[in-house]
Order: C-alpha cells, then structure tokens, then sequence
C-alpha cells in the first residue's frame, strides 16, 4: 500500500512527454492506468483475504434481537 | 429543439416511473423509507453508489479542468479515488453498516450519537454535513443549468433548468424515500455512463479517430499531453488533493448511509471490487473531451470552461443524442441530489427535531422530513442563481470540510477510548483551522492545500478530547462497537 502510495504521487514524471504510446495514449495516461490495474488487483486481495465476513447472526436485520427491535430508540435518545 | 426535449421528456418519464413503482412497494416504516429496509444486493448497491458520487463534478468539472491542465487531470484524481473508496469502505464503511444493523441506526449522526451516548454528537455532525453538503449539491444544480442552457441554445434557460430538476427530484425522492432513490440510480448510472462512453467514441471518430485528435492536440498544445511541474501538478497540491479526495467520499453521509442499506457483506465487497474499474471507464472520458475541447474551443477563461462537455456534444453530435447528453447530466445530478436530500432529511428528523423536540411517531418523522426536502431544495436553488464560483472550486470546498469528519467516523468504530469530546472537538477544532487556512492565515509548507491543515486539526483534536474527557459509558461502546469487534477482532475481545 505505501509503495502504491509512494508511486502515486509521481514527481519523476513531471514534464516528461515521451509521446503517445500506441499512438494515441500519453505517456500520463498510461501510467497511472497501470497504477490503477495494480491497485485493483490490491483491492482485490484485500475484499478476498483481509476483509473479515459477518457473523451469521448479523445478516438478517430483521432477525429478532433486542437491538433492532429498537429502531432508533437507543441509549442516547432522551 | 423538439427532438432534445422529447429525448429528456422520455427520461425524466422513466425516472419518475420507477420511483413511482419504489413508492406502491414500500412499507410505512421509517427503516423502509429512509433505507430501503436494508436490503441492497451487489447490482444496486454499486449503482446507488456509483450513481450518488458522481455528480457534475466528473460530468462537467473534470472536463473543464482537463481543458486547463490536460491529461494528469486523470492521474490526479481518477487513480486515488480507485483505490481510496475500496480502502475507506473497509476501514470505516463496512464497521459503519455492521454497527448501524446492529442498533437500528438510520443516519450516520444517530450511529455516532449511540456511540458516544451524547445527542451533541449527532448534533454538530449534522451541522457539519449540512454545511458541507449544500454547497454540493448546488455544484450539481449548477451543472444542469450550464449543460440545458449551452445544449438547447438558450431555449431552456440556466434557472428553469434548475429549478425543474430540483421539482423532479423532490417528486420521485418524497413519494418513494431511498428505495426509490437506489433503484432510478441503476437507470440513471447507466444513462451517464453509457452517455460518456459513446460520446467520447463519437467525438473521437469525428475528429478522425483517436491517434488524430491526440495528434492534433500534441502539435498544437503538446504541455496539455503531460504532467506540468507546478500548479496543481507541485508534489505538495498533488499529494494533498490525492489525500482529500480519497477521503472525502467516505466523509459524504448520502455515501455512508447508502452502505447501512446494504444487504450483507457480499454487497459491499463486490461494490469496491468494481469500483476501480468503473472509475477507468468513466474518467478516461472526461478528461479527453476536456483536452480535445482545449483544441476545438480555444480562449475559455476559468470557470467558463465548465461548459466544454455541452459545447463538444453540441458541436460533434446530432440532436437525439444531444438529447441524452443532457439526460445524462440530469441523471447524474438527480442521482446524487436525491441522496443528499434524503440523507440530510432524516438526519434532520431523527437527529435533531427527534431528539430535541417531543418524540415523533414514525409517520410523522417521515411526513417531517418530506416537509424539510422541500426547505432545502429551495436554499439550494436560491445558492444557485448566485453562481459562486466553478463547479471544481465549490465542490473543493465541501471536499475539504467533509475530510475533517474522517477522523470522527474512524476512531468511533475502531478506537474504544474514544469519547463525545473527542469527536466534538474533533470536528471543531478540524473545521477551524481548515477555516483559517482557507483564509490564507496558516502557513503552506510545500504549498500544501487546506484540506491537510484541517485534517491534522482533527486528528489531534480527537486525541485531545479523548485524553481529557469522560469515557463513554462501556455499555453504550459494547453496544455499537460489539459487533465490529466481534467481526474484527473475534467475539473473545469483543467482550
């Protein structure tokens, strides 16, 4: 994530013109394209194998639990 | 003429059908009109998403800002946002739904208030969603008003346009509450996304294809194809900008309260999972119209080149699909002006009347918040016709105020020593000095923009507060950070 940060902010990059790839694509463009492919295969990692799932009990918002039984009522409201 | 309005006659048709067809499939509970009852599966989770954050902000102000900068437009704001929303939906946004289910939260004040057991919580993150969400929403209405006025040659004037597209939306947004909302940004996310594209392809091969139009702009204006050193390019604007704009989406509350109506988990992984993607397709676009526009449209100064999307359309396009250009535009502002509308309602209902007034029942809750839809839209109509400044520049402004919140939303999940004077002071202290760095009175090492001072603000008045302050009673936290906990941490520290 650092390193992705740490290539998004490009200074090495600043005026560099190096024409258009294919033709038709800046070089900018193509760079931060490909930035972008790296930080969705991140993303991707991360939704697969960081993000933890819910416990089953906390899927159906309609299941009975004391809490949501109380729709807007909690602690704070006098 | 006839041919652009029967185009978004058919459109504003379609949009008011599904909302209609939301309202004959509600139920009369609040839980149901505020969020849908909670049960967006991945298709209209990410659509509703997609359709609330963009505005005419990317539709009509990242090209014209393209128009001045070129290409690293692209770089400068497309390519964070990617991977900024994923990040902050798992951080702040997943922990946000989890505890909302959990306590039958509807907005994220309220969630905030059972946190911290303390309805002056809830109370001073309305006023800052507020202040931060009304300048917003006019850079919408201001979009319309732009892309109506240049694409139906001044037939359809800048106000009429804004004040239909506020009625329309109010209309669909009154009647069907966010089930509506979420189902018409399928369609409407559709009708701008496919609108770009095909625009882009159209104007594209108008200009002789793609590799001419790049030639054209690379013998003409060849610093628009690269990366400039200063400006907003500078490392210290552009790194601060990329910080701003990759919190900001999670600071919005129509954003926030679009993932408590999600389904499950699933929904809201498969929504960042798309993201990404959807962000290369929709950007790239915009930012080459802009840089093409610089070519074909030499000489607009400012805040004028907010209209160069209307003006390449108008100029390459025929008028059916002018038509849809401007129900594009129309899509996008409804589809986010809906959100917003809605969010700040309920907050203000639940949040604020709710609390401080005596108890509603559920029904007047929502006959009050229809009432303050309409009290806002006329505010915001009335911001409108004073056309502040660029659509960039104002939605710079709401962007800044509403990463000085991060803080707020994240400790109050994810830090049990966090309290009420935490996230009040938080919030004030982060608000003033982005204030006073606005005004030009701080300093601006590395030409750092604002947004860092109020940030930094936030954080250490966050740490001040909860180093100093009453802890919150441990079982209004338990209550809201249990099952956040529970998910995180596993249910043995949850206890």
């Amino acid at each position: 994530m650092l390193v992705l940060l740490v290539l998004h902010v490009d200074v090495w990059n600043q005026g560099r013109g190096d024409g258009l790839i294919l033709g038709f694509i800046p070089y900018d463009l193509a760079y931060h394209l490909l930035w972008m492919l790296v930080a969705w295969a991140v993303v991707i990692y991360m939704t697969i194998f960081v993000w933890p799932d819910e416990q089953v009990d906390q899927v159906d918002p309609t299941s009975p639990t004391p809490e949501n039984k109380e729709v807007g009522g909690g602690a704070a409201r006098p | 003429m006839t041919t652009i309005a029967l185009v978004n006659v058919g459109y504003l048709l379609i949009t008011l059908t599904i909302g209609a067809i939301a309202y004959r499939r509600r139920s009369l509970g609040a839980d149901d009109y505020f969020l849908g009852g909670r049960s967006a599966r991945t298709v209209v989770l990410f659509m509703a998403l997609f359709g609330t954050n963009v505005t005419p902000f990317v539709l009509l102000g990242i090209p014209g800002l393209s128009y001045h900068h070129g290409i690293g437009v692209f770089g400068l704001n497309a390519a964070i946002i990617a991977l900024g929303v994923p990040l902050t939906f798992y951080l702040i946004g997943y922990p946000a739904y989890l505890a909302a289910r959990r306590v039958g939260a509807l907005t994220p004040a309220e969630l905030y208030a059972e946190r911290f057991a303390s309805p002056a919580v809830g109370l001073v993150l309305f006023l800052a969603y507020f202040v931060y969400t009304l300048p917003y929403m006019v850079t919408a209405v201001i979009g319309v008003g732009l892309s109506a006025a240049v694409l139906t040659g001044g037939a359809l004037s800048f106000a009429a346009a804004a004040a239909a597209v506020l009625v329309i939306t109010l209309l669909y947004t009154t009647l069907g509450g966010m089930r509506a909302t979420m189902w018409t940004n399928v369609f409407q996310g559709t009708v701008f996304l496919g609108l770009m594209v095909a625009a882009t392809a159209w104007i594209a091969a108008d200009l002789g294809g793609p590799t001419a139009a790049m030639e054209r702009v690379a013998a003409s204006r060849p610093e628009l194809l690269v990366k400039a050193s200063g400006g907003a390019m500078a490392p210290g604007p552009w790194a601060s900008w990329g910080l701003a704009i990759a919190l900001t989406v999670i600071g919005f509350p129509h954003i926030l309260v679009r993932l408590f109506a999600a389904r499950d988990a699933t929904a809201i992984k498969n929504a960042c999972r798309l993201y990404p993607l959807i962000m290369i397709v929709l950007w790239i676009p915009a930012v080459l119209l802009g840089v093409w526009g610089a070519i074909e449209f030499p000489g607009l100064v400012a805040k004028a080149s907010d209209s160069i999307l209307p003006m390449m359309i108008e100029a390459h396009l025929p008028p059916a699909v002018m038509g849809l250009a401007l129900a594009a535009v129309l899509a996008a502002v409804m589809s986010t002006l809906d959100a917003q509308l809605l969010t700040l309602s309920s907050m203000l209902t639940r949040d604020v009347l709710g609390r401080y007034l005596p108890r509603f029942t559920e029904r007047r809750e929502v006959a009050l918040g229809r009432a303050f839809l309409l009290v806002i839209a006329v505010a915001v109509f009335a911001i409108v016709m004073l056309e502040p400044a660029s659509i960039f520049e104002i939605a710079a402004f709401a962007f800044s105020g509403y990463v000085t919140l991060v803080p707020v939303l994240y400790l109050g999940l994810r830090w049990r020593r966090m309290n009420a004077a935490g996230a009040i002071t938080s919030i004030v202290a982060g608000n003033l000095v982005l204030l006073l760095a606005w005004g030009g009175l701080l300093p601006k090492p590395w030409v750092i923009l604002p947004v860092v001072w109020g940030l930094g603000a936030a954080i250490v008045g966050a740490w001040l507060g909860a180093r100093f302050g009453p802890a919150t009673p441990e079982a209004a936290r338990r209550r809201v950070m249990g099952p956040v906990d529970e998910v995180f941490a596993g249910p043995e520290r949850s206890g």
